[in-house]
């Protein structure tokens, strides 16, 4: 199986709870024998790519510099996200091949990616727009836009409690047995692969044997 | 050959001048066998799906989020755009060949959909940001000038219509002169002719009396609408004539109180925005066609003037410097210079041989430069080039 984890925040950026996620899977599916890509945002002017501890790290600057809200940030962003994610699709090898964006920042790559070139998505939810923006706003509509369009357009989408799926299947409508609840942060990387697996089988693809990296 | 073409405007939405550009750009591609299929913004009462003169056209949702000014807008609409043309590029049976987009508007779609698909993108400029603002003043502003640089530096090629726009577009995103061919806007000359009652139809804007000076455009700093008002006195002081406004803008109230200040508002009609038909009416009874921009990338107004058999008087810049033939296919002013413009109005409205004179050549070079069959066929060797191109690269949609 082909991961490809695309993020916005990866060590050293540490924001939030989702860069220290991301990495804990890279290293176990890499260590499960998965082979792993990580795109990620880095602000610099060019793109930088290394090999780390079984897995690669692609690290892109937004194509746009200048931004007037966070939503046209994550716009721009996600087509070059998008752009190296489709590199690396183009250029594996047959086995199948998932990719698994994290909170609505990088849903918009993911949904072409799925589009485009028929590859799966899992999306990793932390939280939802409607309990980090009690009063809403036309931002925050825009945010809950694609938080709806993402998890209704992925294979599954993941979350960390019975409350927030709950929360999930009853404003977004999202199936059940579209949604699951795991925290990525602290299961174990065989329960996650489980839900990967399920992810492609629901989508007609079947796992191939990899080849170590 | 296929082409997928980006535009967020296209008739029956109509807001500048690219709806019609791509409209008369599609139909003509289509007639010398180069199959479109145009994405879009949906419009009320437009259907969602449309072919029509062999042009396939799909308006997509774009309002499916509220969104707090016109940068986010347009974003969330590129993504429902991208998301749309992946899924119809993707069921059609005969492959496309390239992409084309028309402004920074529908940058993000193109460009995303150039990398998943592995598709060369080809980029038409019609205007720029700096060149509309005159500089870039705040961050929405900053951000529109890098999105079109970001859609420059990804095209395969960049289209602008004028010289003046090349050398612009060249400067403004440091892009190499080499990648940008310039290939002028196009007018149909056939909307211009049939018959009506121009007697009854003129009546609605002027006395018999007195002629028809015509401005058509936004009614913004850059149009130059504000010089015309100030020429109304001195034009009026040598010859009967109604000065007619079409358009809209944030200087429309300004206009109207300079001329009424200036004792003139009785001569001066703000007609606001006229549908299709009324414009190109006006034109037709028009004694004179005035356009005084301070910027103009190319200016379409001219050529429809053109078209119509009307005399144009043109501030000498941007794309009318290079449409306009100075005492042979109309009149080039100073810009930015009441004395000029005054001056060049008058020229034409004191001598009908040579309004006669200057109305003819223009039809001629109207059909001979500025066809849609022209144009189109002028893009077309655009499209062929990239093609060619494309195939002897690596870069294809297939594993490496």
């Amino acid at each position: 199986m082909h991961v490809i984890l695309i993020s916005w925040e990866f060590p050293p950026r540490t924001v939030g709870l989702i860069s220290r996620d991301t990495e804990k899977i890279a290293r176990g599916l890499a260590k499960s024998e998965c082979k792993v890509d990580v795109v990620t945002w880095d602000d610099r002017l060019t793109r930088t790519e290394e090999h780390t501890e079984g897995f690669r790290v692609h690290r892109v600057a937004n194509p746009v510099r200048t931004h007037v809200n966070i939503v046209t940030w994550a716009l721009t962003l996600n087509t070059e996200l998008e752009r190296i994610a489709a590199d690396i699709i183009y250029k594996s090898d047959d086995q199948a091949k998932l990719v698994h964006a994290s909170e609505w920042i990088c849903v918009p790559a993911a949904i072409q990616l799925k589009k485009t070139l028929h590859t799966p998505y899992v999306l990793s939810l932390y939280s939802t727009e409607s309990e980090r923006s009690l009063h809403g706003g036309s931002l925050s509509g825009a945010i809950t836009y694609l938080e709806k369009s993402g998890s209704l357009q992925a294979a599954k989408t993941i979350v960390d409690s019975m409350t927030r799926a709950s929360l999930v299947q009853k404003i977004y409508g999202v199936p059940a047995d579209r949604l699951a609840i795991l925290n990525v942060g602290t299961a174990s990387i065989s329960k996650l692969i489980e839900q990967y697996r399920a992810s492609l089988s629901s989508q007609g693809l079947r796992e191939e044997p990899s080849d170590t990296q | 050959m296929k082409v997928a073409m980006f535009t967020w405007e296209y008739p029956p939405k109509i807001v500048g001048g690219i709806a019609r550009h791509v409209y008369g750009l599609t139909r003509a591609l289509s007639k010398i066998g180069v199959e479109t299929i145009v994405f879009t913004c949906e419009f009320p009462g437009a259907p969602r799906e449309e072919k029509t003169d062999g042009v396939r056209v799909f308006r997509v949702d774009s309002y499916r989020a509220p969104t707090p000014d016109l940068a986010t807008w347009d974003l969330v609409m590129n993504q429902s755009m991208e998301e749309t043309a992946a899924e119809i590029i993707d069921s059609e049976n005969e492959p496309v060949d390239l992409l084309h987009a028309h402004e920074w508007l529908v940058a993000k779609a193109s460009i995303g959909l150039k990398h998943t698909l592995r598709l060369p993108l080809v980029a038409t400029i019609h205007a720029t940001e700096y060149g509309r603002r005159n500089g870039l003043h705040d961050d929405n502003e900053r951000m529109i000038h890098e999105t079109e640089r970001w859609l420059t530096f990804e095209a395969w090629r960049v289209i602008c219509c004028s010289s003046f726009m090349t050398d612009h577009v060249s400067w403004a995103f440091s892009l190499p002169r080499q990648k940008i061919d310039s290939i002028p806007n196009g007018v149909d000359v056939t909307e211009f002719v049939g018959t009506f009652q121009k007697g009854s139809f003129r009546s609605l804007y002027a006395l018999p009396e007195e002629k028809i000076v015509l401005f058509v455009g936004r009614l913004v700093y850059e149009k130059g609408a504000s010089l015309l008002v100030e020429a109304v006195p001195r034009v009026l002081a040598r010859i009967n004539a109604k000065f007619v406004f079409v358009g809209e803008g944030y200087m429309k109230d300004q206009l109207i109180a300079r001329a009424r200040q200036l004792g003139v508002a009785e001569k001066t009609y703000f007609t606001g925005y006229t549908d299709e038909k009324t414009l190109k009416q006006l034109y037709r009874v028009a004694d004179v066609c005035v356009f005084p921009s301070l910027y103009e990338p190319f200016g379409i107004v001219a050529l429809e003037a053109m078209a119509a058999r009307a005399p144009v008087v043109v501030a000498d810049t941007g794309g009318f410097s290079e449409v306009i033939e100075h005492d042979r296919t109309g009149v080039k002013v100073y810009p930015n210079n009441v004395e000029s413009l005054t001056w060049g109005i008058l020229r034409v409205l004191t001598d009908n041989s040579y309004a006669k004179y200057l109305e003819a050549n223009a039809a001629r070079k109207v059909l001979d430069e500025y066809s849609w069959n022209q144009i189109a066929s002028r893009t077309k060797k655009v499209y062929e080039r990239i093609v060619e191109e494309y195939r002897k690269g690596a870069w294809k949609a297939t594993s490496t």
